[in-house]
C-alpha cells in the first residue's frame, strides 16, 4: 500500500493554547517497504501514525492512500480500509482482555465476516506463526508481555493487511523480546511483502528500516 | 466468535456489579410480578362477580356498597320478592341471601374468603350455570334440608368429602356436593338453601338481595326504573349500573398497577444505564481497539446493547420466578388459603402470556437503559483514548 501525505498537519487545543503535534508533513510510504519514524516522547509520532491509520482527521493537509484523498471517505470507508488494509499494534498491545489469543486473533477476521471454521484455522496458523502455537486459549492476563505484543502482530496480520502501523511495539519490552518482536516485523515485511510503518525509539528497528524518518515539533524529515 | 458468548465474559469482568444489576432488576420485575398479578386477580374476581346475573336486575338495600351483582350486608324484608313477582314486566323474581366472609383480618381483606349464597334449591342452576359436582355429589331437593355444596377450593383446603359435615355459625350441615369451577367465587363458595342462609346467619324472612329476570322485550333499565318507581327503599341496578359502581375501584387498580410498574420499570431503567455507563467508561480502551480494528459502529453500539439485554434476561427470569412465587404468598395472605393449595393454579395467578409480557418488557427496558452507555461507546475517539494510554 502507497500512502503520501500533502502538508499533513494536527493541532491540538490544551485551554487556552494551541499544539502542533505534527506540522506540514509530507511524505510518501512506498508500497513493502519498513519505515521507521524516530523522535522523542511528545514528538508527534503517535499523532502521525493515528493519522496515517486513519484513526484520527487531520486539522489541514491530505493524506493518500493509493491515490485515493482520504479526506473525502466517509467513516464507514476509512472503518473498512481499517478492517481490511491496515493492521495496527499499539504499544500496550491492547488485547480485549476478555478474550484468549486465538478469539483476539478470530476478531478482526468475524469483523470482516470470515467463516468460523477460516478465523479458527488462520488464527491457529497465525499464531504458530508468532511462535503461540500452545497459547491458544490464555487469556491475556496469562501470557507474559512478549506473547501479548505477539497476539497482537498475530492480531494485525489477521485480514491480510497491505500495511502494519505499529506504535512504539516494543517500548514495554525487554530487549530480548523486542529483537524477536523486530525480527517479526521485519519477516512480515521481507516475505509477505507488507508495508511496515513503526515509531520507534529503538536502535535495532532503525537499522533494519528501509526509509529512516525523524520527527520532532511536529516536523517530519526523512533522513534515508 | 460468538458476541453472546463475549458479552457474558464482559459481564463476568465485573461479577458484583452486574450481579447487583441483575438483583435489581429481578427485584423490579418481582414487585411488578407479584403486584400485577395480585391485584389483576382481584379485577378479574370482581369482573367474574357480575357474570352470574347477566340481563338481570339485582334489587338491594338503598345505600348498601355492592361489588358487581352482590351486596355487602344489607337486608330487605323477603316480602319484597311478591311485590316484584306480581309486576306485569317481570318475569322471575328470585331472593337471595349471600353472606361474604373476609377472613381474619376483615379491615385488610380486599377480597371475600369464603361466600355463602343462599337461594331456593330451585334456583341453584342460575349460580351453578354449567359447573359440574365431583362424583357423588347431587344437589339438595328441597328447601327445608340442611345439606350445602361448597366450593372445590375449600373442600381441598379443610379436607371435605362429599357427605362430610361442617359447622358453620354453630349449625352442623351435610356436604352433599363439591363444585368443580375454575370460577373464584364459586371455589370458595358455601351454596344452600335460603331458608337454611336465613336460620344460619339469623335473617328471618329477611333477604339482602332480589335477582329480577325483566319479560322478554323489557329492557333492564325500564325495569330497574320501574321497580325504583314502586317500591321503596331499594335500588335496582341494571347490569350497566353494576359494571359502573366498580369501575372506579376497577380504574383505580389498573392505575395503581400501572404506575406502579412504571416507575419499576423507570428505575430498572436507569440502573442498567448507571452500569452501563461505568463498563463503558471503564472499558474505554477495549472499544477504541475495536474502532482502531474497523469494528462498524453496529458492532460496539450492539456489544453494549446486549450485555445490557443479558442483564434483562437474567433479571427477567429472577423477577418472574421470585415474582410467581410473591403473587402465591400474597394471594395466600389475602384469602387465607394455605399456600401449597395455590401452587396447582400457578398460571391461573400469574398467566403465562403475563409472564412474558413482563420478560419482554423487562428485556426491552434493559436495553432502552443501554442506548447512552452504547452511544457513548461509539463516540470515543480512538486518537485521545489510545494516546492517552502512553
Amino acid at each position: 500500500m502507497k500512502i503520501k501525505t500533502v502538508d499533513l498537519t494536527r493541532t491540538y487545543r490544551v485551554g487556552p493554547s494551541k499544539i502542533t503535534a505534527v506540522n506540514k508533513v509530507n511524505f510518501e510510504v512506498d508500497k513493502a517497504t519498513f519505515t521507521a519514524i524516530v523522535g522523542p516522547s511528545g514528538s508527534g509520532k503517535s499523532t502521525l501514525l493515528n493519522l496515517l491509520g486513519l484513526n484520527d482527521y487531520p486539522t489541514s493537509g491530505k493524506i493518500f492512500i493509493e491515490n485515493t484523498d482520504t479526506s473525502l471517505l466517509s467513516g464507514r470507508e476509512r472503518r473498512k480500509i481499517r478492517l481490511f488494509r491496515m493492521g495496527f499494534v499499539f504499544q500496550t498491545f491492547n488485547l480485549l482482555p476478555t478474550l484468549n489469543a486465538s478469539e483476539n486473533v478470530e476478531l478482526p477476521m468475524s469483523l470482516a465476516r470470515k467463516s468460523s471454521r477460516e478465523q479458527r484455522e488462520k488464527a491457529v496458523r497465525l499464531l504458530e506463526t508468532v511462535g503461540l502455537g500452545d497459547r491458544l486459549y490464555h487469556r491475556p492476563k496469562e501470557l507474559s508481555i512478549g506473547e501479548m505484543q505477539r497476539v497482537a502482530t498475530a492480531r494485525a496480520l489477521a485480514n491480510d493487511p497491505e500495511v502494519i502501523i505499529a506504535d512504539e511495539p516494543t517500548g514495554e519490552l525487554d530487549s530480548k523480546t523486542a529483537k524477536e518482536i523486530i525480527s517479526l516485523l521485519f519477516d512480515i515485511n521481507r516475505k509477505l511483502k507488507t508495508t511496515v510503518i513503526v515509531a520507534t525509539h529503538d536502535e535495532k528497528i532503525v537499522e533494519v528500516a528501509d526509509t529512516l524518518c525523524t520527527i520532532g515539533d511536529g516536523k517530519l524529515k526523512v533522513e534515508h | 466468535m460468538q458476541l453472546v458468548t463475549m458479552c457474558f465474559r464482559n459481564l463476568s469482568r465485573r461479577r458484583l456489579r452486574t450481579f447487583l444489576c441483575v438483583f435489581g432488576v429481578a427485584v423490579s420485575t418481582c414487585f411488578i410480578i407479584a403486584v400485577g398479578a395480585t391485584t389483576s386477580r382481584c379485577a378479574t374476581i370482581m369482573t367474574e362477580m357480575n357474570v352470574f346475573f347477566r340481563r338481570e336486575v339485582v334489587v338491594v338495600a338503598r345505600g348498601v356498597f355492592v361489588i358487581q351483582g352482590f351486596p355487602i350486608g344489607g337486608a330487605i324484608p323477603q316480602s319484597i320478592v311478591d311485590d316484584l313477582k306480581k309486576m306485569d314486566c317481570v318475569e322471575k323474581a328470585i331472593p337471595m341471601l349471600s353472606n361474604f366472609d373476609f377472613g381474619p383480618s376483615e379491615a385488610s381483606g380486599i377480597l371475600p374468603v369464603n361466600a355463602t349464597i343462599g337461594l331456593p334449591v330451585e334456583e341453584w342452576p342460575m349460580i351453578i350455570g354449567f359447573s359440574t359436582l365431583k362424583p357423588g355429589g347431587t344437589l339438595p331437593q328441597t328447601n327445608s334440608t340442611k345439606e350445602v355444596i361448597i366450593g372445590c377450593s375449600i373442600a381441598d383446603q379443610y379436607g371435605i368429602l362429599t357427605g362430610s359435615k361442617i359447622n358453620l355459625k354453630d349449625q352442623e350441615l351435610t356436604v352433599c356436593g363439591i363444585i368443580e369451577s375454575p370460577s373464584a367465587l364459586l371455589a370458595r363458595s358455601i351454596i344452600m338453601s335460603l331458608e337454611l342462609a336465613q336460620d344460619v346467619f339469623n335473617y328471618p324472612m329477611q333477604i339482602n338481595m332480589a335477582v329480577v329476570k325483566p319479560k322478554p322485550n323489557v329492557m333492564q333499565e325500564e325495569l330497574a326504573s320501574r321497580i325504583e318507581g314502586e317500591i321503596n327503599y331499594i335500588m335496582a341496578l341494571t347490569e350497566n349500573e353494576r359494571n359502573e359502581l366498580i369501575k372506579p375501584v376497577l380504574d383505580a387498580v389498573e392505575n395503581w398497577n400501572m404506575a406502579i410498574q412504571g416507575i419499576l420499570f423507570f428505575l430498572s431503567a436507569i440502573l442498567v444505564a448507571i452500569v452501563g455507563m461505568m463498563n463503558t467508561s471503564e472499558r474505554r480502551r477495549d472499544f477504541a481497539t475495536l474502532d482502531a480494528i474497523g469494528a462498524p459502529l453496529t458492532y460496539i453500539f450492539r456489544v453494549v446493547i446486549l450485555e445490557m439485554s443479558l442483564i434483562g434476561v437474567l433479571g427477567g427470569i429472577l423477577g418472574i420466578a421470585f415474582g410467581s412465587l410473591a403473587a402465591l404468598v400474597l394471594s395466600s395472605l389475602y384469602t387465607n388459603i394455605p399456600l401449597a393449595q395455590f401452587f396447582p393454579s400457578i398460571f391461573e395467578i400469574v398467566p403465562p402470556v403475563y409472564m412474558l409480557e413482563i420478560f419482554l418488557a423487562v428485556v426491552v427496558i434493559c436495553c432502552i437503559g443501554g442506548i447512552i452507555p452504547a452511544i457513548n461507546a461509539t463516540r470515543i475517539r480512538i486518537a485521545e483514548v489510545l494516546r492517552a494510554e502512553y
